[in-house]
């Protein structure tokens, strides 16, 4: 008698610990079903996207963008690679960047792995200020804090440097780091904002080209798909003539669209530079690169 | 005796015709150039703005000018709309944008 009583005493705690356990479970999918907002789930479902509009391109092939929807473009564009119009920038950066300063220090040490293959990291997060990072702002840092003048960040010899450290990251994966850091996710959150508002007075919105135009053409453009874009930067475009930086090319599209564009390194354009970088997470860089 | 009647006639008519440059005064014209210009950085500072707004302000100035004040008060006019319209486009989407519906299919 005694004994069945134990046995079912046993049973009962054991049906309670089943039943804790799957309260347990139960809780766990809930939080992440709520966690489905954060930044990975958004990536699989845009990144997921564009797998299934273009089934035929992997994550390198969007990279080529526009050159992906015309043949004749595409034939260009190879002719143009034979002598890549950015190599002359590449070696400028490398002299640039190898050049001491005056205080005898180089930007190599303002870096890790001395700046080398660290390009496809940015832009960061910043956990000592709370926002994010760009390369180009790090470079300028590097400068300041090494008593010399800022450089001007859309083209010129900033974006030299730039082209210089995105060669030595030519290959490696995009990835962009959103930590778990509320600071972090309202950068991330910002830059997606900025990017599927609508502006100008057409009030086209950068998805409008970017996601569900993408592959069509428009004014004799095609237009590239947003995964893979930012992989190429710095570009040298032959319609600029130089090499230019990502957020000239952002300011670009905002005027094209005919609205009064953010302007370059204020904590929103970097937030955009944030979420539209994130965006090619997993797409290896093919940077510095050639545009029309 | 006819001659003076014409001529007075004459002036009249023309001072009639030329009566609407005159009404525009160019303080008005100012005022307004403020009005839309700061209607314009407001909607700047909420990431907004068109850069037709820009175009407009600056015609109203050079036709200010130039002393047609009753050009410049259009265009005056015209960019303040238009600078209160982008600002009305940048408050609502910071309060209504999406992503597309069809992200969650
Ligand atoms: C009206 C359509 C349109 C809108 C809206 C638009 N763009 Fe573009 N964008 C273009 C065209 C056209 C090109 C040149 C063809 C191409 O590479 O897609 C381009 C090129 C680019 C490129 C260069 C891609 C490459 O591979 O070289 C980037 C980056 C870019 N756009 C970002 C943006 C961002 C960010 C926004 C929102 C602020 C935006 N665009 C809004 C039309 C648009």
């Amino acid at each position: 008698m005694i004994r069945i009583i134990n046995s079912s005493v046993a049973q009962v705690a054991q049906v309670t610990q089943k039943v804790a356990w799957y309260a347990i479970a139960l809780a766990v999918v809930t939080m992440l079903n709520t966690a489905a907002a954060g930044p990975k789930e958004d990536l699989d479902k845009y990144q997921g996207f564009f797998k299934q509009r273009f089934p035929e391109l992997d994550l390198a092939g969007l990279a080529n963008g526009m050159y992906n929807f015309s043949e004749d473009k595409r034939n260009q564009y190879n002719d143009i690679m034979e002598f890549p119009p950015y190599d002359v920038a590449v070696e400028e950066g490398k002299e640039l960047y190898t050049t001491p300063f005056k205080n005898g220090k180089h930007y190599a040490d303002c870096f890790a792995q001395g700046g080398e293959g660290i390009a496809q990291s940015y832009p960061k997060f910043d956990k000592g200020t709370g926002k994010v990072q760009t390369l180009a702002a790090a470079i300028n840092e590097c400068r300041k804090n090494n008593g010399e003048a800022p450089l001007k960040y859309l083209k010129g010899n900033l974006v030299k440097i730039q082209a210089y450290m995105a060669e030595t990251s030519r290959g490696k994966p995009i990835n962009i780091q959103v930590p778990d850091d509320p600071r972090a996710i309202a950068a991330y959150e910002e830059g997606k904002r900025i990017y599927f508002t609508r502006r100008g007075p057409r009030e086209f919105a950068c998805y409008h080209c970017h996601w569900e135009a993408s592959g069509m053409r428009i004014r004799g453009n095609e237009l590239s798909p947003a995964v893979g874009q930012a992989a190429n930067f710095p570009v040298y475009r032959s319609k600029w003539g130089e090499i230019g930086s990502i957020q000239r090319r952002y300011i670009g599209c905002m005027r094209n669209i005919g609205a009064v564009p953010l302007k370059e390194q204020t904590e929103a354009m970097n937030n955009l530079e944030y979420f539209h970088t994130y965006l090619s997470n997993g797409v290896p860089m093919n940077a510095p690169n050639s545009r029309f | 005796m006819m001659k003076k009647l014409q001529r007075l006639f004459l002036i009249s008519v023309v001072m009639c015709l030329s009566m609407p440059v005159w009404a525009v005064d160019e303080q008005q014209v100012q005022q307004t150039i403020e009005a839309a210009k700061s209607a314009f950085n407001k909607a700047v500072a909420e990431q907004g703005g068109w850069m037709s707004t820009k175009k407009l302000l600056k015609d109203a100035e050079l036709s200010a000018a130039k002393g047609d004040q009753q050009k410049a008060l259009e265009l005056a006019n015209q960019a303040k709309h238009e600078a209160e319209l982008s600002y009305a486009q940048s408050t609502t989407q910071k309060q209504k944008w999406s992503e597309p519906a069809y992200l969650d299919q």
